[in-house]
């Protein structure tokens, strides 16, 4: 018989790609993560100098931004209570219990390795840590990936509809998307970075757009100030952005390193040392 | 051979007639031959029944699976015939859930596995026929979610759940020769060669660390399971009656399980095989 057919063998590999292809796998494709390296390399390196001038400028930008800065502070640890169960080496070189999860099954899996997690926290709610867990209080997600070296810096999800208590006793709503790089193992001085993009709620019922990229380190929150000369970053402890205008609690960075600073009431005078050189304003 | 194989041996001595007995075929069906049975003509085993269905086209099923409530197909088409040489493909789907088999089991464990090959065989002389053939197997196992374990405070509600699949690919090269001793008897040499093996994994765990924390982690891992050259050696001597056909062998080398068509790195130094049918 000289009837040649080439149909079926295509269709039987057909068949067989299609069953191959029934495997679990694209359930599991990992998620991209966002690129945050322009952001970690503004927070990084700050181009400015500080000088009289620049010195002036930073303090008046902060000044009016205070409210940035308590939300900020908000945003920051509520992300830390979820980052804590992430798990890995934290900004100090401390361990948090649960480091050895992801580590441990990527040691114990052999050929490539791909891991991904992701964290759901419960919101407090608007009585604080103590009250139960109740899934009307929204929730902060956040995604991370994993190789056999580690987990990736970079953190990624948002609030849904998380209600968080405020210092002044009220609730507060945050929702949006929330980017946030972690220096796992880094050295001490290495901020972790939040990039927040949503909507805030406060006690007036008030829904406030909010776009905040903040860096966050050895308690304290800095913010990227724009000067005449370039950027400078200004850390804010977490205890005086309660009453910033108090003065103190101060530090500046510049494209030279961080200058320590002693700042007098309401910012408007002060001076900042490093090595040696003095900036007073 | 142990005293099971010779029970069947002689049960399908018995069962052949003795008009069949005295014939034999001109055209064995082998499975390392690009042949089918004719339309309507069937082959029964111990194990597996095909049926010639249409011109150059048959299907058939490893019964016996069904009382793991394990089905499994297989088809075959001779798709080329051309002066000395022949190409057939194969194709087969074996599908087994644990739930199907044991309603109680804990996780619905499932297993799939899909046999392509596409077989060429060369008829040098009546008597002298060469096949190549290139295998390709895929076995996906799944599991559904497994029944969470508690642990910590009842109030608290922790717990850790897990889910996954594995999936298996093997390649492989099959080279047979068979030799016509006589009109009854054939002598066959096989080999089968492992191309390529290669084995991922994904699973899914769900862990709550404490009571406001959820963690859902996901893992995957992809490796290479051929370290080594692997293969395997047979021969083996077919006697075709017109009705009752019996093949017995002796193999060497690596272990290849049935259907799955996995090498496992097992090297056995002799493996039997015996394989009897009727065909009518």
């Amino acid at each position: 018989m000289n009837r040649p057919r080439p149909l079926l063998p295509l269709v039987a590999c057909s068949a067989a790609a299609l069953v191959a292809g029934c495997r679990t796998d694209d359930d599991f494709a990992p998620p991209t993560p966002p690129d945050m390296s322009a952001l970690v390399e503004a927070y990084t390196r700050p181009t400015g100098r500080l000088n009289p001038t620049t010195a002036v400028e930073a303090a008046q930008g902060i000044a009016a931004r205070a409210d940035d800065l308590k939300k900020s502070l908000v945003l920051a640890k509520s992300v830390f209570e979820a980052v804590n169960d992430i798990g890995g080496t934290g900004p100090n070189g401390t361990t948090t219990a649960s480091e050895g999860l992801v580590s441990s099954r990527a040691q114990a899996l052999t050929g490539s390795v791909e891991l991904w997690q992701e964290v759901r926290w419960a919101c407090y709610g608007p009585e604080g840590p103590d009250a139960a867990v109740d899934p009307q209080w929204g929730r902060i997600m956040l995604n991370t990936l994993a190789d056999k070296a580690g987990l990736d810096p970079v953190a990624w999800g948002g609030f849904e509809r998380c209600v968080m208590p405020s210092s002044a006793g009220f609730a507060q709503v945050i929702d949006g998307a929330l980017n946030v790089h972690i220096p796992w193992g880094a050295a001490t001085g290495a901020p972790f970075i939040f990039d927040f993009d949503g909507s805030w709620l406060d006690d007036t019922g008030q829904a406030v757009e909010a776009r905040i990229a903040f860096g966050v380190l050895d308690r304290a929150v800095a913010l990227l100030q724009e000067t005449s000369t370039g950027s400078l970053r200004v850390e804010v402890t977490f205890e005086a952005i309660e009453d910033l205008l108090a003065g103190g609690g101060l530090r500046l960075t510049d494209a030279d390193g961080a200058w320590t600073c002693s700042v007098g009431p309401g910012l408007e005078g002060g001076a900042c040392t490093l090595d040696g050189r003095r900036v007073s304003w | 051979m142990n005293a099971w194989a010779g029970a069947l041996l002689v049960t399908g001595c018995l069962l052949g007639s003795p008009e069949a007995r005295a014939g034999h075929a001109t055209d064995p069906d082998v499975d390392y031959l690009a042949e089918t049975l004719d339309q309507w003509e069937f082959r029964l085993s111990p194990t597996r029944l095909d049926v010639g269905v249409y011109e150059n086209v048959s299907v058939g099923s490893y019964y016996g699976l069904l009382l793991l409530k394990a089905p499994e197909l297989h088809a075959r088409w001779t798709f080329f015939e051309r002066s000395k040489w022949a190409v057939a493909t194969q194709l087969g789907y074996l599908t087994f859930s644990l739930r199907d088999l044991d309603k109680s089991a804990e996780s619905d464990l499932r297993l799939q596995v899909v046999p392509f090959e596409v077989l060429a065989t060369y008829t040098y002389r009546p008597d002298l026929r060469f096949s190549l053939g290139v295998g390709y197997t895929e076995v996906a196992v799944s599991s559904g979610e497994l029944a969470p374990t508690q642990s910590g405070d009842a109030d608290e509600d922790l717990f850790e759940s897990a889910k996954g699949s594995l999936g298996v690919s093997t390649g492989r090269l099959d080279l047979a020769t068979e030799y016509r001793i006589s009109d009854l008897i054939a002598l066959s040499a096989e080999a089968q060669l492992l191309l390529f093996q290669r084995g991922g994994g994904a699973a899914t765990e769900t862990l709550q660390p404490d009571r406001r924390t959820q963690i859902v982690l996901h893992q995957k891992a992809n490796a290479d399971l051929k370290t080594q050259a692997r293969g395997n050696f047979g021969v083996g001597f077919t006697w075709a009656w017109d009705t009752f056909h019996l093949k017995l062998g002796l193999y060497r080398g690596a272990y290849v399980l049935p259907l799955v068509g996995t090498f496992v790195p097992t090297q056995l130094k002799v493996m039997p095989e015996l394989d009897l049918s009727w065909r009518f």
